[in-house]
């Protein structure tokens, strides 16, 4: 079953994918837990998305190819450590793949995100929102120190440790352009307190690409904003496509999915999930005067490419 | 969160219209906005050099006809304006937008496919400077189909050819620069005393927004309706300038709007003790393709502001 998957994930790997994105400095699960204290966590702004499409793609990458699935894979561990507390629902299969993330902003402070254990031959891949990674354009800032991701995050607990980023990496015309059809980032994370990869500890979602846009999703997240706090993990479950943003049609990129959610700042990168295990968008934005809908990058080759290049990254 | 991006870029490209000869310089947007607009649909095209491509036509019963290429979608505007007011419905559709190519579907409602030619004499280069940037104008014609039918057919066309143009930039040119009384003029605008009333509906990815502005001098009404139907967006946008049209009461807790033409009817704002507040009444607008398009009722949220 094993070589089945890892054959699948290499066939699915993109010809031409390339090592790129960037290293990030070693850092210790134990002290990436230790730094983000609860204080620390309390003090994460939402990170949001700060020049909607400021610059406008050169060149293409939006075109959609053949529909690509991945499946997904459970944790090895059925049964959590006794070193992490228990916590409800969010620990739950299924749910305890999305997690919340946090990252240093320097003298900006911190910020926050969400994000999914995705599977991958290297077992520590976690999908979020570009604009959780880096802030978009030619000039765009990666926002790489202290980046960790915390999986089934509720209330101060990481019942499966916390998972400091050691590579992270965004769309090409992410970076590029800043286009919001292109806002998927990826990480490869390290590995927890325990010595578990992401995947041995929460297990990872599939991912597909290039499918309908007309699909029924669940939409996780870690809303900050009021009236949410960011303390836990909520779920928009079974919530239909309605349709593009109209802004979506201006800029390069496949358009974007809508769906009924009414998230807020800290949900971006939350994963979208299809068929209970598979993940098919990533949550981008809302707008300030109405948090319903939630805005969606579609998953097409760029994030088809992005995924080949985490999931060679050793 | 954030703010919308398309009704900027069409106001943006509405405000030069008002003054280009749009039938010579479609889609020409100032300097403000990202200069490089290239499709993403079908094979990527060469960065450079950037371009904006398109033309203009009559397009009967006081309406003009734009279409235009803005970065990946083909837009294809219907405006009517006259003095103080102006409206518009702009149909986004992703297709083919190379310099010399324009393609795509708008819906049921129509289609273009139309190559660019230069014209047989002469090489139709002319070179403007708008904005600070010098613009390089390819002048010719476009020639294959297009066929657009409005809703209700309020406008129809069928063409095999029209007049329009490439522009491209080519470096920057010498700014218009402001007088001092100019300058004074826009600060002190800035600071003038301005009521506003906004208010807003949605419904999925379906938006009806309402603004009005009221200084010393003059009140603004700024009306917009977005919506997607598949793979066409439309956006709708209204304006009118007029010296009154919105009142409010000493208390702050009644507003009426009666804006002018293409707005018809009054909105009533109204704030209860309790804070809860209500947009109601059989104020509406007329966008092209949609008229007596209503902008009251109990879906609006609804914000009032008043300088003290």
């Amino acid at each position: 079953m094993a070589l089945l998957l890892l054959s699948l994930v290499l066939c699915a790997v993109p010809a031409g994918a390339v090592a790129s994105g960037v290293r990030v400095p070693a850092t210790s699960a134990g002290e990436a837990g230790r730094f983000w204290s609860a204080g620390r966590i309390r003090e994460a702004k939402p990170l949001e998305v700060t020049s909607p499409s400021a610059v406008l793609a050169r060149r293409g990458g939006g075109e959609r190819g053949a529909p690509r699935r991945i499946a997904g894979v459970a944790p090895r561990r059925a049964d959590f450590g006794a070193d992490f507390e228990q916590v409800a629902d969010p620990a739950a299969p299924g749910f305890r793949i999305h997690g919340a993330v946090f990252v240093s902003l320097g003298i900006f402070g911190y910020g926050r995100c969400s994000g999914t254990a995705v599977h991958s031959g290297n077992q520590s891949v976690v999908f979020t929102a570009a604009h959780c990674i880096n802030s978009g354009g030619r000039r765009g800032r990666w926002e790489k120190d202290r980046w960790t991701f915390i999986p089934a995050y509720r209330y101060g607990q990481r019942p499966f440790g916390a998972f400091p980023a050691r590579w992270l990496d965004t769309t090409r015309q992410w970076r590029m352009s800043g286009s919001e059809n292109f806002d998927v980032g990826a990480a490869v994370v390290g590995r927890n307190q325990r010595g578990e990869t992401l995947e041995e500890a929460v297990g990872g979602a599939g991912i597909a690409w290039n499918l309908k846009p007309q699909q029924t999703f669940d939409v996780h997240g870690y809303p900050a904003e009021e009236p949410f706090d960011g303390e836990t993990q909520r779920i928009c479950p079974a919530t239909p496509f309605i349709g593009h943003d109209p802004d979506s049609f201006l800029f390069p990129g496949p358009l974007n999915l809508a769906v009924t959610c009414e998230v807020n700042g800290g949900a971006s990168g939350g994963g979208w999930i299809i068929e209970g295990e598979t993940l098919n968008s990533v949550t981008n934005y809302g707008y300030f005067d109405d948090t319903s809908p939630d805005f969606g990058a579609y998953f097409g080759n760029e994030v088809a490419r992005l995924y080949g290049r985490a999931a060679r990254v050793k | 969160m954030r703010k919308r991006v398309a009704i900027l870029v069409l106001l943006a490209s509405l405000l030069v219209a008002g003054d280009a000869r749009a039938a010579e310089i479609p889609g020409l947007l100032p300097a403000l906005l990202p200069p490089r607009l290239l499709t993403e649909v079908g094979k990527p095209v060469p960065p450079a050099p950037p371009f904006r491509s398109g033309f203009a036509v009559d397009g009967g019963h006081h309406y003009q006809v734009r279409v235009f290429t803005f970065g990946s979608a083909v837009i294809l505007e219907v405006l009517r304006k006259s003095d103080g007011h102006l409206s518009v419905s702009a149909y986004l559709a992703r297709g083919v937008a190379t310099p010399h190519r324009l393609q795509a579907t708008f819906g049921n409602l129509g289609k273009i496919s139309m190559r660019f030619r230069p014209p047989r004499r002469g090489d139709g280069v002319r070179s403007v400077c708008r904005f600070g940037e010098r613009l390089t104008q390819h002048r010719g014609s476009y020639v294959g189909h297009f066929d657009f039918k409005g809703e209700d057919g309020y406008v129809s066309l069928d063409l095999h050819r029209a007049k329009g143009s490439i522009v491209t930039p080519a470096g920057r040119c010498r700014r218009h620069h402001l007088t001092q009384a100019q300058i004074e003029k826009f600060i002190e605008s800035l600071f003038e005393p301005v009521s506003a009333l906004f208010t807003s509906a949605r419904e999925g990815v379906t938006t009806t927004t309402l603004l009005s502005l009221k200084s010393k001098s003059r009140t603004v009404f700024l009306a917009s309706h977005e919506e997607t139907h598949g793979r066409l967006a439309i956006i709708r946008i209204a304006t009118a300038r007029a010296p009154k049209g919105f009142r409010v009461d000493e208390t702050v807790t009644r507003a009426a709007l009666s804006p002018p033409a293409p707005f018809h009817g009054t909105g009533h704002y109204r704030a209860e003790p309790d804070g809860a507040t209500s947009w109601t009444g059989n104020l509406s607008v007329n966008f092209p393709g949609a008229p007596r398009f209503p902008l009251a009722g109990r879906d609006f949220k609804v914000l009032l502001e008043v300088p003290f």
